[in-house]
């Protein structure tokens, strides 16, 4: 008892350490960072540590054919609190208040097969799908259930009528998600994780993946996120190293409030941190792509970052090593 | 000549087999030749057949938006309409031409939308004085049962109705699939005020391109760009995957040289006497030497016909658009033909060169021994 007791003071201490030297090393444009495992040969950041900043400044909703809307956090509760912690909002939640507010009339469900809440019509039209993008970043045609994408200060938001056909298929892949998982028993295992480094690809097969808590501040307890299928990825032992650094921002963007993973290694290989590369995530399914979608993936986008994006059981995760 | 048909009418199923090895190589040859060269005049003909000299897109990805303009996709960033006014001052700018592309529904069927003011008919040779309804490209029109004077309805954010005035003839490319109406039109049911998906330039001077695609570049909103380089790019893209395939294609070549050459070498052997009673009864060196080259050129030019035959059927199986939904429709030159002939003639000659040598060496006496 008393060696796991100094053990976990130990890990404290060190994560403790990794933030001041983040903090002297220019911790708010990235910094030192973590590397896992650490000392202790853990795949994980104690939660409570890192912590962004919860919305605070009021925000725009553009809604095509009906006018931009402005919504003040302070008066958004949100309709996921299994999902988000006290002072944090979805997209969906924006618009909830907004229709609460009498500015918008919104119908909508909670889709128990897709495991989210899904708007039936929204001024008399229905088809509607969003597009975010935070500070700093471009509009990217995500496929994030709309009650998972967190909001944050000086995000953009737009809503507007989405292809039937690729919301068709949207939906397809957020049920195929649900019924993977109760396949699974509740655990999210992702069929296929694929990480392309610089000159190399790695692929993973049905990583099972639990929840770290990284991002306790944002998240419950027990919200898996796309970052912790990179860490599942160490503990399996595929990957040997992995450099996360929290940014409170990036370049432009502001807030960013995450971690960015800046190296790894694994099977071999390695990806390390250079001026302008690091690595970027999506997830998504194999029916969503062939859409041509500008400034979008055929699977989820890349500027929301892997901590910030919560998982339910998506059919791939890619990691791409991006430069400028 | 009789010697070498009898000799493939004594071996049918080394003949056959032999056959195959090369047809297939050439069956190779010809669907990628004919499916390569289909989807460059399919982007010829899309990209040409926007009109312009200069796009002017929205911020961001060219190549995907201008996929997006030639397929009818929203793309959801636009250009504000005011910039028109700046972009026709542009020296060496004769026609700014704005449009607004979107898919919606025309009588319930989402179908590709294209809006644009009367300067697109100076671009589209449509034979008509004014767009002031509906111009329906050829499939749309037979997709959804219209002619000229059927009455339209429209609507995704907003409903609008009006008629057709034109159905346009076959083209091949994506216009056939649009249905054409006035921008004012196309702006309210996509609920765009004031804003365009893109402006199509034609210039003065076409010698100036480049200079005015720099300056209209430099305006805010928006940024230039050549359809040319558009089409380098997708060509490029494309041209990467046939450079793929001429290299398996190639080595199917290989693999057809080596199986006629082993077949070759063989059957000098088995035709030992053969050829020792040629010899015996006065036939030169050399024409043994003619004899397994006409033998293996006989084989690959009917291999050759085959493969064309059998590529021809490929490509019909293929399929008729590219992963971005443009036209990918094959084409078969008699060009074609000829290398793909020339091709497995080559095979042949190659290929028997070694055991047509190996046989002219052959000395009678050695030959006659095997009787």
């Amino acid at each position: 008892m008393e060696f796991r007791r100094w053990r976990k003071i130990g890990r404290i201490a060190l994560a403790m350490l990794a933030v001041v030297s983040a903090g002297f090393l220019g911790g708010s444009e990235g910094g030192d960072g973590v590397l896992l495992p650490d000392a202790s040969g853990q795949w994980s950041i104690p939660g409570g540590i890192y912590a962004g900043r919860a919305p605070t400044a009021p925000g725009m909703v553009e809604i095509r054919g009906v006018r931009a809307l402005s919504f003040d956090p302070a008066h958004i509760q949100t309709l996921r609190p299994d999902l988000f912690m006290e002072g944090y909002f979805s997209v969906f939640d924006v618009l909830v208040y907004l229709a609460e507010r009498g500015d918008i009339q919104l119908a909508y469900v909670w889709d128990r097969a897709a495991a989210t809440h899904r708007i039936l019509s929204l001024n008399g039209l229905s088809g509607w799908w969003y597009d975010a993008r935070y500070a700093g970043g471009e509009y990217e045609r995500p496929v994030v259930r709309m009650d998972h994408f967190p909001v944050k200060d000086g995000m953009s938001i737009r809503l507007y009528l989405e292809q039937p056909d690729r919301l068709t298929a949207i939906h397809q892949s957020f049920r195929n998600e649900v019924k993977r998982r109760a396949a699974n028993g509740g655990v999210v295992i992702i069929p296929e994780v694929t990480i392309r480094g610089p000159r190399w690809t790695l692929v993973a097969h049905d990583v099972i993946v639990a929840p770290t808590g990284t991002r306790s501040d944002v998240f419950r307890p027990g919200v898996v996120t796309a970052l912790d299928v990179l860490l599942a990825l160490g503990r399996d032992g595929v990957l040997t190293s992995v450099k996360l650094v929290w940014h409170d921002r990036l370049e432009d963007s502001d807030h960013v409030d995450s971690f960015m993973v800046h190296a790894l290694r694994g099977g071999g290989h390695e990806a390390l941190a250079t001026d302008g590369c690091m690595f970027a995530h999506q997830t998504g399914s194999d029916v969503l792509e062939g859409f041509i979608v500008p400034h979008g993936h055929g699977s989820s986008h890349i500027h929301l970052s892997a901590d910030l994006e919560p998982l339910v059981s998506p059919e791939h995760v890619r990691w791409t090593w991006l430069c400028r | 000549m009789w010697i070498v048909f009898a000799n493939a009418k004594k071996r049918k199923a080394r003949l056959v087999m032999t056959v195959a090895g090369i047809a297939i190589g050439v069956a190779t040859l010809f669907a990628l030749l004919a499916s390569s060269a289909g989807i460059q005049r399919g982007l010829e003909r899309e990209i040409g057949g926007l009109g312009a000299h200069i796009l002017l897109l929205p911020v961001g990805c060219p190549y995907t938006l201008t996929l997006a303009l030639m397929q009818g996709t929203d793309t959801l960033t636009y250009i504000p309409q005011n910039r028109l006014t700046d972009v026709r001052a542009v020296s060496n700018v004769r026609l700014a031409a704005p449009v607004v592309v979107g898919r919606v529904r025309v009588n319930d069927e989402m179908t590709p939308l294209y809006g644009a003011t009367d300067e697109i008919l100076h671009l589209k040779r449509w034979g008509i004085p004014r767009l002031d309804g509906a111009v329906v490209g050829s499939d749309a029109a037979s997709r959804l049962g219209l002619s000229v004077g059927s009455r339209i309805t429209l609507s995704f954010y907003a409903q609008r109705e009006m008629d057709v005035i034109r159905v346009l003839p076959q083209t091949g490319g994506r216009d056939d699939t649009f249905v054409f109406v006035p921008l004012e039109i196309a702006q309210s049911v996509l609920a765009l005020a004031d804003e365009v998906s893109a402006v199509l330039v034609q210039t003065e001077n076409v010698d100036r391109v480049t200079q005015t695609r720099q300056t209209l570049g430099r305006l805010a909103h928006l940024q230039a760009v050549p359809p040319s380089e558009v089409f380098d790019m997708l060509v490029g893209l494309f041209g990467s995957m046939a450079s793929t395939l001429m290299l398996i294609t190639g080595v199917a070549i290989v693999v057809g040289v080596l199986t006629t050459m082993n077949t070759m070498t063989m059957a000098v052997y088995e035709r030992r006497t053969e050829i020792g009673l040629l010899r015996a009864v006065g036939a030169t060196r050399g024409d043994v030497f003619r004899l397994f080259v006409a033998e293996s050129l006989w084989v690959s030019l009917v291999a050759g016909v085959l493969g064309v035959g059998v590529g021809y059927a490929v490509t019909q199986l293929l399929p008729r658009t590219t992963g971005f939904g443009l036209s990918a429709a094959p084409h078969f030159s008699p060009s074609y033909i000829g290398i793909c002939l020339l091709v497995a003639a080559g095979v042949g000659s190659v290929a028997a060169v070694y055991p047509a040598w190996m046989a002219a060496r052959m000395e009678p006496i050695q030959a006659l021994r095997a009787l």
